[in-house]
Parts: C-alpha cells; structure tokens; sequence
C-alpha cells in the first residue's frame, strides 16, 4: 500500500513538474516580452521626447489653439504627454503580447475584438482633432470680427462658438464609438434644441426687455470713420 | 512682331502701326464711366500742352465694367498725336471688395508690354477714381523723367493731418526705415517711371500673386527702392476721389494693404537688412496747394474701440507681442480717455512684432492682421488727441519724429527678424 501512495506522489510530482516545465518557457517568454516592451517604451519616448522638444512641438501647439492642453500636460509639456501616451501604448502591446505566450486562446480574442475596434477609435480621434481644430479657429475668427465690429460682447459669441462646436465634435466621436448609444443623440438634441429654443425665447417673450437693451448697448457700427472725407490709406 | 499678346487683334495691328511712342499713360479701370472720360481728356490736353511734338499713347485696361465705362471710352474722339489703345483684360480671381482697383495688376503688365514694344521713354500709371487730376498733374508726373532723368516719380498730395493715417503711422516710416528713403507717400496710386524700370518690373516673378494683385503700388515703389534708380516726389495739391460703391471697410482695407506690405518685406529682407540710415528724397513742382479738406473723427470712439480689443484679444495679442508690450499697451489703456498715449517706440515695436509674426504664420494670416485693427484704431486715437490743436505743419514734425524712432528701433526689429526665437521678455 506504501507503494501505491509512493508512486501515486512521484505521478503527481511528475505532473507538476511537467506542468511547471511545460509553463516555464510561457513565463519566461513572458517575462522577456515585459522587459523588452518597458525597454522599447524607455527608448521611443527618449527618442521622442527629443525630437518632439527639437520640433518646438509645445510652442507650435500653442500657436495652432491647443494652449488648454498644457494646463492638462504633465509638466506643463504636451510633448511629455504624448511620449507617455506612445510608451503607455507599447507597453499595452507588450502586455498583450505576454499574455498570448500564456492563455493564446482568451488573448488572441481580445485582440480581435481590439482591432476590430481600433479604426472607429482612430476615426473618432481625428473627429476630436480636426474638431476642435475648427472650433478653435472659427472661434478666433468670429472673436477677431466681432471685436472690429465693436461687439462689446465678442467673447462671449466666440466661447459659445467654440463651445457647441466641440461638443457636437464629442456627440460624434462619442457616437462614432458607440459609447452611450443614443443617450449621447438624446442628450445632444436636447442641450441643443434647448439653447436654440432659450433663445428663441429669449428673444420673444420673456427677456424681451433684456434682449433690446442688451442689443441697444451693442455698438455694431463698424470702426469709426467719421467723416465721408477721411481716408485712411 | 507682335509682342503684346492679350491685345485684341484690331488694337494688336494699331500698336504696330504706331511703332514707337515716348510717353505711355497707363489707366486701369473697373466700373468708372463717372470720371474716365475726363480724366482722358484732362491727359490729352495735359500732353498737348506739355508735351507737345512728344508721341504719346493711353492704355485703358478695363476689367469688365459694366456700367459703360468701356463705350464712355470708345466713343472718345481721336486726336492727333495722341492714340488711344483699349482692352478688356481678365482678372483671375477677383475678390471683393477690393481697396484698390480690380484687375490694376493685369493692366500695369499690359501696359508694360505695350510700353516696352513701343520703347516709351516714360510711363505713367494713373487712378481712374480721381477727380483732382488736371493737365499740370501730367507734366508734373512725366517731366522728371523726361527731363531731369529720375526713374520713378511719386505723387505728394497735400492731406489733412489725421488724412491717411495708414501711410502716416504705418507705410511711410516702415518704408523710410526699411529702405532708407525718405517717401512721404509711398502707396500715392499715381507714379511715374523710366524705360529703365520696365524690365526689371516685367521680369519680377510675382506676378500672379496675392502681392501682385493686393499690393501693385507697394511693390513697384519698393522695387524701384531696391534698386540704382533716381527717385522724386513731386507735389500734386490736393487729391479728391469720386465715391464708390466698391470701397471695402476699414478691417479688409488693413488686412489688404499690410499684408501685401509685409509679404513684400519678407520679398526683400536680404536687402533692407543692410541698410543703415535714411536720406531724403527730392521734392519737385510748384502746384499751388489749396487747404486739404477738413476730416473729423472722435478721438474717444477710437480710444474705446483700442480698449475693447485689449480687453478681448488679449490673448491673441499675446501670441504676436512679448511680456512688455502687452505690459506697456494695458497701462495706456488706463489712462483717461482723452489722455490716452501710445508711446511711439512702443507703436514701433508692435508694427514689427506684427510683421514678424505674419512671416512666421503664427497664426492665420487673417486673423493676424485682423486683431491689428483695434491696434491701429488706438494709435489714431492716440495722434488724433496729441494733434488735436496742431496745424498740418505741426502734425507733420510729429510724424518726423515718429519716423526717426522707427529707424532707431530698427536694430529690434532685425534682432527678432534674424533669431525669432531668441528669449524676448
């Protein structure tokens, strides 16, 4: 009986230690898929970082509208923000990568479902560039016209602008990626038939009053040019 | 033979029949019938008085008017010694409203061809709006070429002091400081120029473009400043336009104009980079100068419409001007508005920092010279008020001494044009 449990261990033992055997080469892949990821990651964003800082990237985002982004950048630096959004991105695929040497089958489904869903994120993420591209320089344009026209409130039109601008640029790509369903339609028809229908309203009924004398105070002639005779040029 | 392509065929085998001529009087036009046919026959009896024995043709370019500018010109009777060449020449692109005259360009070219086939000694370019051009105003254009052998001729008209202050606080000392000549209207619309001019101008390789187009008077004045031409002012009177319909406000005015001026500074940064001082140019004529016409503008309006643009583009601004400017512009905006001061190494500066920052697209080009306006508006303010009790002469030692701190802010702005990036607090 001794025997029998005596061999009855070893199988087990053996099993194990197959099994660890089998697995080793999986971890140590794995492992090594870690390390070179964290490398590969370290250099791109060294690299990067580098020609990012030699392309004055901060400066000419700034120029193009993006001046928000540095409040939001750690270090006040958009380049560090997308170094760390590069490196973070490798060492995901590097993740993915080691955990394929381990469970192919889960991982090699999530990798379907990832790249199946990555060109509605990559179109959805140049929605929200190009849209708020746009919004940015509409915005400067009506505040820069509006302020020649003698527009005491030039802001305040440019910000509302550039406000329903970015958030029908949201609605979209929120839409585009399918995250809300049609809470997103819902609530954007909503916020936007509201403004337009507080206007409206504005305008005819109650804030009558408020309305003529806001518009009364509004200078809209354009720059002053006094006398038919005067010539600027 | 026929070297003028774009000419009609009938007015093609004209200008080979006249074979040469030596005065050539260029005259664009767009929508013009109230003036044009009197200015042709102020030209013709300026020609016959003046330059008589002299052969001398009229180019009218027209760019597809349509009030009967072109028949107001054809039914013109000929004369002798005094052809009248006319076409119809196409504007590609033309944007409206326009400070100037549509399809101007297109005609100077024309003009030039037809100048250079006919070997003209001189070439006079006038505006069709004008009502004060007289038979003297000819002579006084053609006469320096013909016979004091000066190559390019700019008009002086008297103006009223707070008269064309874009060439006053603008035009004339950046050009003065630029190019190192003393022109007191460097955009007059009217000049004249020698057949040594004609080449250089036909062989410029801007044509076709927004410079060429926007900026025809600036360009033909600053190449002949780049170059070993004679130059001279010669004093008009006064100068009177018939109004127009077509004359764009005062913001699409700005951006035309100063666009066209600073892309034509980037055109020429190697050379205005080395010149050092200014001197003066001659001025020539004896026309009686009646008073300028009177202008009236409330100072306060302009103030106010300075304080509203630094209240609202600040942060544009910000972009274009370092710390201390923007520093120096919010502390003269709180001053009372009928003290309002903007220092004039200050404005000086801030014209710079615009031109550069138009070189280097900081940002839309538009936008840009847009958020100059509010910036302008102050500087008229500003003169309006320190100038309100001065005389025209007055006015004009003001002016001298806002030219004179332009040229002592140059080395500023030829620092910032050469290490734009250079730290500037």
């Amino acid at each position: 009986m001794w025997r029998n449990v005596q061999e009855s261990l070893l199988a087990s033992l053996e099993r194990v230690l197959t099994g660890v055997a089998a697995f080793l080469p999986s971890l140590l892949a794995m492992t090594l898929a870690l390390l070179l990821s964290a490398l590969l990651a370290w250099m791109i964003r060294l690299v990067l970082l580098r020609t990012l800082r030699g392309l004055k990237f901060d400066t000419r985002l700034e120029k193009w509208g993006f001046a928000g982004l540095v409040g939001i950048s750690p270090g006040k630096s958009p380049s560090l923000l997308v170094c760390r959004i590069v490196s973070w991105v490798v060492i995901l695929f590097g993740l993915l990568l080691a955990l394929l040497a381990v469970e192919d089958k889960l991982v090699s489904h999530l990798l379907i479902r990832l790249f199946q869903y990555l060109p509605r994120l990559l179109v959805a993420l140049a929605v929200v560039f190009f849209g708020s591209l746009l919004a940015r320089f509409l915005a400067r344009g009506v505040l820069v016209g509006a302020v020649n026209m003698q527009i005491q409130s030039a802001r305040l039109i440019s910000q509302v602008m550039k406000w329903l601008l970015l958030i029908i640029t949201y609605a979209m790509a929120l839409d585009h990626l399918g995250i809300g369903g049609d809470i997103v339609k819902i609530a954007f028809a909503l916020l936007f038939g509201g403004v337009v229908l507080a206007l409206a309203l504005a305008v005819g009924m109650g804030s009558r009053d408020l309305v003529r004398r806001t518009l009364e105070t509004q200078d809209k002639t354009p720059p002053p040019q006094t006398d038919e005779t005067l010539r600027h040029l | 033979m026929a070297e003028v392509e774009d000419l009609p065929a009938d007015e093609s085998a004209r200008l080979e029949q006249l074979g040469s001529a030596e005065i050539i009087i260029g005259l664009p036009s767009h929508n013009h019938s109230s003036t044009i046919a009197g200015i042709v026959r102020s030209v013709r009896e300026g020609l016959r008085e003046f330059f008589a024995g002299k052969r001398a043709v009229i180019v009218n370019t027209d760019s597809g008017s349509t009030d009967g500018t072109v028949q107001q010109v054809a039914e013109l009777p000929d004369e002798e010694g005094v052809a009248l060449l006319q076409t119809i020449v196409p504007v590609r692109d033309p944007v409206m409203p326009y400070h100037g005259i549509p399809g101007k360009s297109e005609g100077l070219r024309l003009t030039l061809r037809i100048a250079r086939q006919l070997g003209a000694r001189v070439c006079i370019m006038l505006s069709p709006d004008l009502t004060s051009i007289t038979p003297r105003s000819i002579h006084e254009l053609g006469a320096p070429v013909l016979e004091q052998g000066f190559d390019f001729v700019v008009p002086l008209y008297a103006r009223h002091r707070l008269d064309g202050a874009i060439n006053n606080c603008i035009l004339r000392p950046l050009v003065r400081t630029l190019y190192g000549k003393h022109l007191r209207q460097p955009m007059g619309g009217e000049y004249a120029f020698s057949s040594a001019l004609l080449q250089p101008y036909l062989d410029h390789n801007l044509w076709g473009t927004d410079l060429a187009r926007f900026g025809t008077d600036i360009w033909t004045t600053t190449q002949a400043l780049c170059g070993p031409f004679k130059l001279c002012q010669v004093r008009l009177g006064t100068k009177s336009h018939a109004p127009s319909a077509t004359v764009p406000d005062l913001g699409t005015t700005l951006v035309q104009v100063l666009g066209s001026l600073f892309e034509d500074m980037s055109r020429n940064a190697a050379f205005w980079q080395r010149v050092r001082g200014s001197q003066p140019i001659p001025i020539l004529g004896d026309l009686v100068e009646n008073a300028p016409p009177v202008v009236s503008l409330d100072p306060h309006k302009l103030v106010e419409s300075f304080r509203l643009g630094l209240r609202n583009l600040y942060d544009v601004w910000s972009l274009v001007l370092p710390p201390v400017t923007l520093l120096e512009l919010n502390r003269a905006s709180t001053a009372a508005p009928e003290s309002l001061t903007l220092p004039d190494d200050l404005w000086c500066r801030v014209v710079f920092d615009f031109a550069l920052a138009y070189r280097l697209r900081t940002m839309n080009r538009k936008h840009l010279l847009g958020a100059f306006l509010p910036l302008y508006l102050g500087w008229l303010g500003s003169f309006a008020l320190q100038t309100e009790n001065a005389t025209n002469a007055q006015s004009e030692v003001r002016l001298e001494k806002l030219c004179q701190t332009y040229e002592t802010q140059k080395p500023y702005l030829i620092s910032r044009w050469r290490s734009p990036d250079r730290f500037n607090p």
